[in-house]
């Protein structure tokens, strides 16, 4: 996994607060990873402006894995990242549940939580902390994620299938 | 410490989900970011089962940013190979086994999942 740059939770508090408007276009384009020995999934990079900028560092991030499994749920996965680390996610779809080790002082600490649950910075850790969320769609739980990460003029979820992937470079 | 009740402490939950095929839960979690590790197991039929982690493991790792490289893949294969579970094209965390077998491939697939979760760990070793 990359290296990543040292943020504080007083930074990606900032980075979440402020208005944040989509600049990838009118629809989310996916990329498909079909390497060898690892999952035949989808992701989709998007980068974010802020009062008419693009921060440097700043991009959503969204991965996509169809189940193997029939009979189980398809995989979905946002994540605002800021130079690196994931200051705010999602995550739906998956069975397990998230056992929280962090967040000393949050309402969820040391317990577990199913999914799909919200993953935040908290005071003393950036990443490793999740609170639950309704159970509802993946295409609901994209509308939710983004009223959180306060981004603004994104398109609805068009989730992937073969007409609308690329293979990733 | 009632050793009868003892064996139960590592509590392992089971959820159904389609005919044939149950999700168990385990208290463990994968190092890099505390999702829980967990298996899906499949009856084949003939006493023989099937278990799986749906690709979910090495998916959650692309989520945190873990290169898929040939490298990489080299790595995966040979733990996975070493807890005597298959690391499929797709990605998927699977072997089969007979049902007396189960109890052993289910520690050795818990295994897999913990050692390729450690793998993925970022150089610093802290979890992202």
């Amino acid at each position: 996994m990359p290296k990543i740059k040292e943020v504080t939770y007083d930074e990606a508090q900032l980075v979440i607060s402020e208005f944040k408007a989509w600049a990838a276009g009118t629809q989310i384009n996916w990329a498909q990873k079909s390497d060898r020995y690892f999952p035949k999934s989808y992701s989709s990079k998007n980068p974010l402006m802020i009062d008419g900028l693009l921060p440097e560092g700043l991009v959503l991030e969204l991965y996509f894995k169809p189940s193997i499994l029939t009979g189980v749920q398809d995989t979905f996965s946002a994540s605002l990242l800021f130079q690196g680390v994931r200051i705010l996610g999602l995550d739906a779809g998956q069975p397990a549940h998230h056992l929280n080790l962090v967040g000393e002082n949050e309402e969820m600490y040391l317990r577990e939580v199913n999914p799909p649950h919200l993953h935040r910075c908290v005071p003393d850790a950036m990443t490793g902390y999740a609170e639950p969320l309704p159970d509802a769609s993946i295409e609901d739980l994209w509308e939710d994620f983004l009223l959180h990460a306060n981004i603004m003029d994104a398109p609805e979820l068009n989730l992937p299938d073969s007409g609308q992937t690329r293979p990733l470079l | 410490m009632n050793c009868e009740d003892a064996g139960a402490l590592l509590n392992l939950t089971c959820k159904p989900v389609t005919d044939g095929l149950v999700f168990l839960q385990s208290p463990l979690s994968l190092a890099f970011d505390g999702s829980g590790l967990g298996a899906y197991v499949q009856e084949l039929g003939n006493e023989r089962y099937r278990i799986s982690d749906n690709a979910n493991t090495l998916f959650a790792a692309q989520t945190f940013g873990m290169a898929s490289n040939a490298k990489r893949a080299d790595q995966l294969q040979q733990i996975a190979r070493s807890c005597k579970v298959e690391l499929s094209d797709h990605g998927e965390l699977f072997t089969v086994c007979k049902a007396e077998e189960l109890p052993w491939f289910l520690a050795r697939f818990m295994d897999a999942m913990t050692r390729i979760g450690q793998a993925c760990l970022p150089r610093s070793g802290q979890a992202i």
